[in-house]
């Protein structure tokens, strides 16, 4: 019989490469931030953006995933993009317009906006 | 190089085994078998990684790639300064979430060949190898606002995706539970729990083991473990990010408590004006539930352990213990008086174990990464770390989680990047409407129970509010106290007259009503409320009147006396005049004034109407040449 250590283990397997296929093999991953503040800081119109320009047909390839705060309130809200064989990037102060250029200039152009990153 | 040879190149890791033999180091989760993803390997090469030979470990990476046909599959690219120059050179791995410290410029190939090719990443080189805390920073290398954190119960939030338990299974969730499950006996998860120094984070700071111990020896066999989510402080948001950000963690450091205690009912009692942090809860027990690691028998242990959420109507006093009690058992939310206490009588008259939300985020922690470890962490009589909710006149206001020790000034200079438009600080704000106010000159402080305490404050359950030159000391008391005062349940008289009673003094103070005495009446005042009231939200009630005037008395008797509020915040106090030398009649003050009470013709002197004035300030802020006078 499996100690419930033994189960946990092979439940975690299963997870990471359930996890692997649908997430971690996508070329380009964005993930939005998605918790009440962040909501109030306007994330969802931007998440609406990505569900409309996906079921579009759009952003072929590219993963679009939520995440809770980090705990950065005054950079609110926060899109990462993940791109293969890149380091991930995290824009700030986002609102749809700015997504729009994200898509056009880094995640199709591989041109990461500086100027909205995080950097301080 | 097309995918099919990489993936050959990449066979599958053994499945890890969790379990942590002596002196065997911890495997960290590796890359799931058969997969295939483009990995990054961001090299440092900031000044001190670069003196330190991150240039030549970039190069061998890249010369060990090629070498090995990955080139294509794996890329390396340079970072700036990472923050962690004592542990450099480092490296990070992507999308593993793997740090690399103190590399040498010949472990290239044990990286590409350990690592890329064979999947077992180089456990001598992790850092935090033992550890599942701070991953948040490797993850997004912001050395100024993580560098100073210790994440431990925020250790996922905003990491993983809250609404998928996969995601939270593959970061070692759920481990500590199994592993209480498997090798631990009831009682050895308290003894762990007492080793750890863990305090009840809900601000009271009642070490968390006895108060299991205490529940576990009551006789009886049905006891309840509670979650109290019942936040309510004003400007503070610990909880709803942390159950918004990672549920589970929760859930299962519940399941821990229930399993140490010996209880198969949980309760989490949460206000319902949170409904994203309610939904995210239901969401996760459901699939908890799902897989078996909540409910029945769970994970073929023979232990059931089962939660349920119960809605607060967000009534402040509700989060006392015993107002949470009689709120869950449908009753009027008001305290009773104590002893007997919930460990003894609670919950519908079982004995009851109730604990903060982010005390029970902590379990886990604490029964995977071992009690010794956590009890390194933090100060003499204060364990771990402790969060705090950043607000107020602040550059980066936030959600941060320090070790205990840290000093008051790392948290607003470092941390929260200073004082927002170059101010000066004047105090810090802790505990919500029950601490108090800490001036300028103690923010060298540490941040422990014990310290706080001994300049009038509390800790608190992580409220931290800064303020500067333009905030009255006076004003805030009055809103604290305006705060408590509408939310006294009303049983008891100390808290429930005295407040109001203090709140009406306060309000003739900043009113320019206030004689000297008042000030004696308040402390006496408070004095008695503190000591007479049921609970604790009556006993703390004076306490943001009583720090102000110990710390502040000049700025009450500047209010009492000379009838001035030094800020200029308290309205009926201050009086605005414009300066006949420096007018020049550009009227933008008139424009901005919301009553057109102020009047003059373009390029001649502008007068106030004093007698229609409100007080605004707009004039002020908005007169270029400082010919608006405050007084």
């Amino acid at each position: 019989m499996q100690t419930p250590l033994q189960r946990l283990t092979s439940m975690r397997n299963e997870a990471i490469t359930r996890l692997w296929e649908t997430k971690y093999t996508a070329i380009t991953r964005i993930v939005v931030g998605a918790a009440t503040c962040e909501h109030a800081a306007g994330s969802r119109a931007i998440w609406d953006l990505l569900e409309k320009i996906k079921g579009g047909g759009g952003l072929e390839g590219v993963h679009i995933g939520h995440v809770g705060c980090v705990g950065r309130c005054d950079m609110e809200p926060m899109v990462e993009v993940v791109r293969a064989r890149e380091i991930p990037v995290k824009y700030v102060k986002m609102n749809p317009e700015k997504m729009r250029r994200v898509i056009e200039e880094h995640i199709y152009g591989g041109n990461v906006i500086e100027e909205w990153t995080l950097h301080e | 190089m097309s995918k099919a040879v990489a993936r050959a190149q990449t066979p599958a890791a053994p499945a890890s085994d969790v379990r942590k033999a002596p002196g065997r180091p911890f495997q960290p989760a590796s890359v799931a078998p058969g997969a295939h993803a483009h990995r990054v390997i961001a090299v440092c090469l900031g000044p001190h990684c670069s003196k330190n030979g991150a240039r030549d470990l970039f190069g061998n990476l890249k010369r060990e790639l090629s070498r090995a046909h990955l080139d294509h599959d794996v890329s390396v690219v340079e970072t700036g300064c990472r923050g962690l120059c004592a542990r450099g050179p480092v490296a990070h791995v992507y999308p593993d979430n793997i740090t690399y410290c103190r590399l040498a410029p010949n472990d290239a190939t044990r990286i590409v060949q350990g690592h890329i090719v064979s999947g077992h990443p180089l456990v001598d080189k992790v850092s935090h190898a033992r550890r599942i805390a701070n991953r948040c920073f490797s993850l997004f290398g912001d050395a100024r606002f993580f560098g100073k954190q210790l994440r431990l119960t925020l250790r996922n939030c905003g990491v993983i995706d809250p609404e998928n338990v996969d995601e939270y299974i593959a970061v070692r969730g759920y481990e500590a539970l199994a592993k209480a499950l498997t090798e631990m006996k009831p009682q050895e998860v308290i003894d762990a729990i007492k080793k750890s120094g863990l305090r009840g984070r809900g601000g009271g700071g009642y070490p968390t083991g006895v108060k299991w111990q205490f529940t576990r020896d009551q006789p009886g066999a049905e006891k309840f473990i509670i979650c109290n989510a019942d936040e309510g402080d004003p400007g503070a948001f610990m909880d709803r990010s942390a159950i918004e950000g990672d549920p589970h963690t929760i859930l299962e450091g519940m399941a821990i408590g229930g399993y140490a205690i010996g209880s198969r009912q949980g309760f989490i009692y949460i206000r319902a004006e949170y409904p994203l942090a309610v939904r995210r809860l239901e969401i996760a027990l459901e699939q908890a539930q799902k897989k078996n690691l909540i409910g029945k028998n769970i994970l073929g242990s023979g232990f059931d352990f089962d939660i349920e959420i119960r809605l607060g109507a967000g009534a402040f006093v509700c989060g006392e213990e015993t107002a949470l009690i009689h709120s869950i058992e449908g009753q009027r939310g008001t305290p009773r008086p104590r002893p007997p206490y919930p460990s003894v009588e609670g919950l519908w008259g079982k004995p009851t174990c109730i604990n903060n939300v982010e005390t029970w985020a902590n379990v886990p922690v604490i029964i995977l990464d071992g009690a010794e470890w956590f009890a390194s962490i933090g100060t003499q009589g204060s364990k771990g770390t402790k969060v705090f909710a950043v607000a107020g006149k602040v550059r980066n206001t936030g959600l941060v989680e320090v070790p205990m020790g840290t000093t008051l000034r790392e948290i607003v200079y470092d941390v929260a990047g200073g004082v927002a438009n170059n101010r000066n600080l004047k105090a810090i704000q802790t505990g919500g409407p029950s601490g108090g106010c800490i001036p300028a000159q103690y923010v060298d402080t540490p941040v422990d129970y014990e310290s706080l305490k001994g300049i009038g404050t509390i800790m608190g359950s992580g409220g931290l509010i800064v303020m500067d030159d333009t905030t009255c000391m006076v004003d805030v008391a009055k809103f604290f106290l305006e705060f408590t005062m509408t939310e006294s349940c009303g049983k008891c008289t100390p808290c429930r007259e005295g407040t109001k009673r203090m709140y009406e003094i306060m309000q003739r103070i900043t009113s320019g009503r206030g004689k000297e005495e008042d000030l004696d009446l308040l402390m006496e005042l408070g004095d008695t409320v503190r000591s007479a009231s049921l609970c604790g939200l009556g006993q703390t009630a004076p306490n943001p009147v009583l720090s102000t005037i110990r710390h502040f008395r000049d700025e009450y008797m500047a209010h009492v006396r000379d009838r001035k509020c030094p800020a200029g915040v308290c309205a009926q106090l201050v009086m605005y005049l414009i300066d006949e030398a420096k007018c020049v009649g550009c009227g933008a003050c008139a424009r901005k004034c919301p009553v057109s009470c102020i009047a003059g013709e373009a390029r001649k002197l502008h007068k106030i109407d004093q007698s229609r004035c409100v007080k605004c300030g707009e004039c002020f802020a908005n007169c270029k040449f400082d010919a608006v006078i405050r007084e």
